[in-house]
């Protein structure tokens, strides 16, 4: 008897299932998209409300996950400056990284993220020039460079923090290798990607932070090293 | 999710609609919470005012900005303090994946949340996903401290704001005023619409885009008979879906005489009978009177078919396609930059004082900004000034153009086609599609090879394949198919406003409707003449951009693009 661990898809594996084949299935610990991600279906007592704690309350500890190797496509981006820059190569900074996906008009999470990123450089401080922030618009027809500067300006952005935009298909792009791609840039999710100094590994931390909890994962990651 | 098209007639003919006892008052419903006069220093005296001013832009009544602390560490100030920024103008919060940001109008935070159960007809009051009513004391320690009545803490996503005793009731007092609904053109059976022509449209135009509406609006009541019994039983069981039908009045306002006198048209139209929205329309003009008057009467207003549009800092009720000329434009300096052979150029624009060329000129000029690399120089043609021969060889020995920029009629391209040898020393002129659709077709071949043309459109070949369900819809209902850019614009703006309000169910709040249509666009059914529309939270452009495109060698109708999508 033949057995494989079943990978769906693997279209050998799929072949492979003729009547009669058995299927072992146990719960195992691997290192997986939180289920509280898993949001496109969810039901709607479920929903994340900010009035309803309840079930709901958020943990004062961080859910940051090891990402496996994250492939960097080779897309090019234009700064808020309108200067085209390849993705890779603004990722290729010997600092730390942080970064997220955002759209300027976002009404419900976007504020909430990029009011954290500005406090976190706040209480950097002088620091702040060590840390690359990068925030990308997954809504590049409307948010031209001139849109990202005043943005960057209303959030008080330092030369590190980085603002690019790009077409619909190098979005998605983006968005997909970090498997934050949602389809409709309203059904976005909170989620911020760091990455330490020297490190090739991502950490992807879900929901909304305050800047504490951002500042020390960040801090783990520069201490790791 | 949008429903996509409106259904098919079914087979039995309606029947004529029971009709309710009364209408609604039209008047606008008075605010339940208490008004009272600007104070220029806080006192004792909440100003409504003044709550919408820190409601809508974090700024506290004596001037400075407002400031709150949200995820337990982030300060907030100001503009990113206004409540407006998640709740929403219309106070009925958004949603965005599984966050969702409630309701803050008055009418329901002084009501209980229960959790209702339809299988069991059960009612919870406790629990998750309930509160009981706010109180004016404890609505204002939930806005200062984060906590429901019942004393549970706030999600660390709404901020904790820092006000005065003054500021919060204020404050209180504004959202008990806020979006109390219905808005104006909702009584209990119908919802009022409206549909705007000036004088001066081209009559074909106004037959292919009015076919389609009434035709739309035919289809959309011809389900009035189940409709309107469901709605009747729904309002005894409270199915809140079924209660919302109503059935569409569309009204033709037609305005005559010069766009001054249009104002006066519109508030008389609706004096007699208010309406909640416009849907699409056509001005012969400029579209900016119709524009005014919606942002006056906050009366939404949905995808005219413009020519020129604009929007200014606080404007919220109309949604255009595309910006017109001011786009083209911005594409032609994108492209002259991008092209690289920019450095240097000479660059003339030739355009007449109307409205469309000077709209054109001068984001051209703006375009470029203080850049000096390339040298622009405008040329103003007089109204009534004809365009000959004799201007062309003066401008071209004049002004030794590299490029020349056309933002002209087709009737002043007419000398174009004498001239052509004048222009052997001009690399490209470029034409505006919407300005002139048709002024290539006679153009000598020698000439059309340096052409270019502004198109601010999908392209003909995807166009065709994408607005095949458009020519089916049209057929089925025997519309004839006269202009396919116009009508299937037109069906776009009837779906989405009928898409939008289904959103809204009994909720009939204008604002609300804006911002759901805000969130719908960008899913809905791509059936409009544009090769893709997004909107977003303040976005009033759905259709960003303009293609510059190359003639084919024989006026067949097909262009070549040269460059993307560019968008501005």
């Amino acid at each position: 008897m033949q057995s494989l661990q079943f990978n769906r898809k693997n279209d050998a594996h799929l072949r492979a299932l003729v009547a009669g084949a058995v299927l072992v299935m146990a719960l195992g610990a691997v290192p997986a998209v939180p289920a509280g991600d898993l949001s496109i279906g969810k039901a709607k007592s479920e929903r994340h409300s900010c009035c309803a704690p309840g079930a709901d309350t958020k943990s004062t500890s961080v859910e940051a996950t090891a990402l496996e190797a994250l492939e960097i496509p080779d897309l090019t981006f234009v700064r808020m400056d309108g200067t085209a820059v390849s993705l890779r190569d603004e990722l290729a900074t010997d600092k730390p990284v942080m970064l997220n996906f955002i759209f300027t008009t976002c009404t419900t999470i976007c504020p909430v993220m990029s009011a954290t990123f500005e406090q976190v450089q706040r209480n950097l401080g002088p620091e702040q020039k060590n840390v690359r922030m990068v925030s990308i618009s997954i809504d590049p027809d409307h948010d031209t460079p001139a849109r990202l500067r005043e943005y960057a300006r209303s959030h008080d952005a330092g030369s590190e923090w980085h603002f690019l935009t790009g077409t619909p298909s190098t979005v998605e792009a983006a968005q997909k290798a970090f498997g934050a791609y949602r389809g409709n840039k309203f059904n976005h999710a909170p989620v911020t990607f760091m990455r330490g100094a020297q490190d090739t590994h991502w950490l992807r931390v879900a929901g909304l932070k305050s800047a504490r909890d951002l500042e020390a994962e960040l801090h783990r990651l520069t201490a790791a090293e | 999710m949008t429903q996509g098209y409106p259904r098919r007639p079914r087979g039995t003919p309606p029947a004529i609609p029971l009709r309710a006892g009364l209408f609604w008052g039209l008047a606008v419903a008075a605010a339940a919470g208490v008004w009272a006069q600007t104070q220029s220093a806080p006192s004792r005296q909440p100003s409504v005012a003044a709550g919408e001013r820190m409601y809508r832009q974090g700024v506290l009544p004596a001037g400075q900005t407002a400031t709150a602390v949200v995820q337990g560490d982030v300060q907030l100030t100001g503009f990113q303090a206004a409540c407006a920024g998640c709740h929403r103008r219309s106070g009925f919060g958004s949603s965005e994946s599984n966050t969702t940001v409630p309701p803050v109008v008055g009418a329901l935070l002084y009501k209980p949340v229960e959790r209702v159960s339809i299988a069991s007809a059960h009612k919870r009051s406790e629990g998750a996903g309930t509160r009981p009513a706010y109180t004016d004391e404890t609505l204002a320690r939930a806005i200062r401290h984060g906590v429901d009545p019942s004393g549970r803490a706030f999600d660390p996503m709404m901020p904790r704001f820092d006000l005065t005793d003054d500021e919060v009731t204020s404050l209180i007092a504004y959202l008990k005023t806020l979006s109390p609904g219905p808005d104006p053109g909702v009584t209990n059976t119908t919802v009022h619409l409206a549909t705007v022509v000036t004088e001066g449209v081209d009559p074909l135009k106004r037959k292919a885009m009015l076919d389609v509406l009434t035709t739309f609006v035919q289809t959309k009541n011809a389900l009035t008979r189940n409709e309107v019994n469901r709605r009747t039983y729904a309002r005894r069981s409270g199915m809140p879906e079924q209660a919302a039908y109503r059935t569409w009045d569309l009204h033709l306002w037609e305005l005559t005489g010069g766009p001054g006198s249009w104002r006066a048209q519109l508030e008389a139209y609706y004096s007699a009978q208010p309406v909640f929205a416009l849907i699409s329309g056509f001005a012969a003009g400029s579209w900016e009177p119709i524009h005014q008057f919606c942002e006056a009467a906050s009366v939404p207003c949905l995808f005219p078919n413009a020519d020129i549009a604009s929007v200014s800092e606080g404007d919220f009720y109309s949604f255009y396609f595309s910006r017109g000329p001011a786009v083209e434009a911005e594409a032609v300096a994108a492209w002259l930059r991008d092209a690289g052979g920019a450095r240097g150029q000479r660059v003339v624009q030739v355009f007449r004082a109307n409205a469309q060329g000077q709209c054109a000129a001068l984001a051209l000029r703006r375009a470029f900004g203080a850049e000096t690399a390339v040298v622009l120089a405008d040329r103003a043609v007089e109204n009534g000034a004809p365009i000959t021969a004799a201007f062309w060889r003066e401008l071209v020995e004049r002004d030794r153009p590299d490029v020349l920029v056309l933002w002209l009629g087709e009737g002043d391209l007419a000398a174009l086609r004498t001239s052509d040898g004048l222009f052997s020393g001009v690399d490209s002129l470029v034409l505006s599609a919407t300005m002139a659709p048709d002024g290539t077709r006679s153009l000598p071949t020698r000439l059309r090879s340096k052409i270019l043309l502004t198109y601010p459109y999908d392209l003909p070949e995807p166009l065709d394949r994408r607005l095949n369900r458009v020519r089916v819809w049209l057929k089925a209902h025997k519309i004839e198919i006269t202009d396919q850019r116009l009508q299937a614009n037109t069906l776009f703006a009837a779906t989405i406003a009928g898409d939008a309000l289904s959103e809204l169910l009994n909720t009939f709040v204008r604002d609300l409707f804006v911002e759901t249509i805000e969130h719908m666009v960008d899913s809905a059914i791509p059936i409009s003449a544009y090769p893709r529309l997004t909107l977003g939270p303040g976005e009033r452009f759905a259709a960003k951009g303009c293609y510059l495109v190359r003639l084919a060698a024989v006026p067949d109708g097909s262009v070549t693009p040269v460059t993307d999508w560019i968008v501005r």
